[in-house]
């Protein structure tokens, strides 16, 4: 049983993985900056932008 | 404004979960064990000090807005870079431990990862620069989609592992409480959350660092770590007997696999002459055949001694 749910959760976290793939795909052409890392905030603006990307 | 707030507890407790995480590994002595694990939550306290002295501390710094957000961006996707490549050793790291049993799949999953990691990249850098990238398009920008397509490639690379690991525990010796399958786990869900950031960034027109995907981002971060300090302060149950039915794959493809790339045999097939071998190779060759030359008179001498023999000559 629990290792049924481990799976469960495995499989769920890389259909969601694979499933964003998809999206990010069809859409790549139009985002500025096409990913990020997940720690830290992404900088979705060029160093030059003059709101310095909402930074307070 | 909830987010921002929301946003700062959660990069703040991010960056000392990554430090507990640290400290504990080093005093179980896992640092040995996952050197690169220890790398990246390392370089992962940097980025998320970087980005907390920036995005929240900026005016009690002192530090020009415009200034700050330049330095935010090259040390974001410098740290991007770092994280990226140690991610990549780390699956590889990853995979030869769990594949330790199995020593013939191992040595050809490992140019199988080699190749696959090399056209990622490639892939990954054709798909950065095609069509879609134009030549005005500035050279951070140039730098940070290349950068984080290489991301995304690694973080797809990363799932597949998370679901070998997951579905071949019992050939590999492993149990769900394994710290090999924690570390997988962790990787994973970071792995996912990068996916779903850039999916989620692609279709988004954000231009504010407060956002939701931001936030995301950082829960996704503390939920990997906090997956790793679990199965770091748990003890680790020893890897089990593994006992594969002779029918296994896994048994089958690492018999052939074994096999693979060793030296083959040779044989001479013309040309040969006797005068090639040593004295002792010929003498060693041609005794059996000296043996049967000499055998029959030894078998003919003492059946003449048969007493069917003896009366058939009397007649």
């Amino acid at each position: 049983m629990k290792s049924n749910l481990v799976r469960a959760f495995v499989i769920t976290l890389a259909l969601t993985g694979f499933g964003a793939t998809t999206v990010s795909a069809h859409t790549a052409a139009k985002a500025k900056v096409s990913a990020a890392t997940n720690d830290t905030p992404p900088p979705v603006c060029l160093p030059s932008d003059p709101t310095a990307c909402g930074l307070h | 404004m909830a987010t921002e707030v929301l946003l700062k507890y959660a990069s703040i407790s991010s960056a000392a979960l990554c430090l507990g995480v640290i400290a504990l590994m080093a005093r179980k002595r896992l640092l040995a064990e996952f050197p690169l694990l220890g790398s990246l939550l390392g370089i992962q306290v940097i980025g998320l000090t970087i980005s907390i002295a920036i995005l929240f501390f900026r005016k009690s710094l002192g530090l020009d807005v415009h200034v700050a957000y330049k330095a935010y961006f090259y040390s974001h996707w410098i740290s991007l870079a770092a994280d990226s490549i140690l991610r990549v050793f780390i699956i590889y790291s990853v995979f030869s431990l769990a594949m330790k049993p199995l020593q013939g799949l191992h040595e050809i999953g490992k140019v199988i990862f080699r190749w696959v990691a090399g056209v990622s990249i490639a892939v990954s850098v054709g798909i950065a620069a095609g069509p879609n990238f134009t030549s005005h398009v500035d050279s951070a920008l140039a730098f940070a989609r290349v950068a984080g397509q290489v991301q995304q490639g690694i973080s797809v690379l990363t799932l597949c592992l998370l679901l070998f690991v997951c579905f071949s525990t019992k050939p590999l010796g492993l149990t769900y409480r394994s710290r090999l399958f924690g570390v997988t786990l962790g990787l994973g869900i970071m792995a996912m959350t990068t996916l779903v950031q850039a999916a989620w960034l692609s279709v988004i027109a954000t231009q504010t660092l407060y956002s939701a995907v931001s936030l995301f981002g950082v829960l996704g971060t503390f939920a990997a770590v906090s997956v790793w300090a679990t199965y770091f302060a748990l003890p680790e149950p020893e890897r089990k007997l593994i006992l594969l039915p002779t029918t296994s794959p896994f048994f089958f493809w690492n018999r052939i696999s074994e096999a693979l790339g060793d030296a083959p045999g040779h044989v001479a097939i013309a040309g040969f002459r006797p005068e090639m071998l040593a004295p002792a190779e010929f003498q060693m060759l041609t005794a059996p055949s000296l043996k049967r030359i000499e055998q029959p008179a030894e078998i003919i001498a003492p059946a003449m001694h048969t007493p069917l023999l003896q009366s058939a000559a009397g007649h």
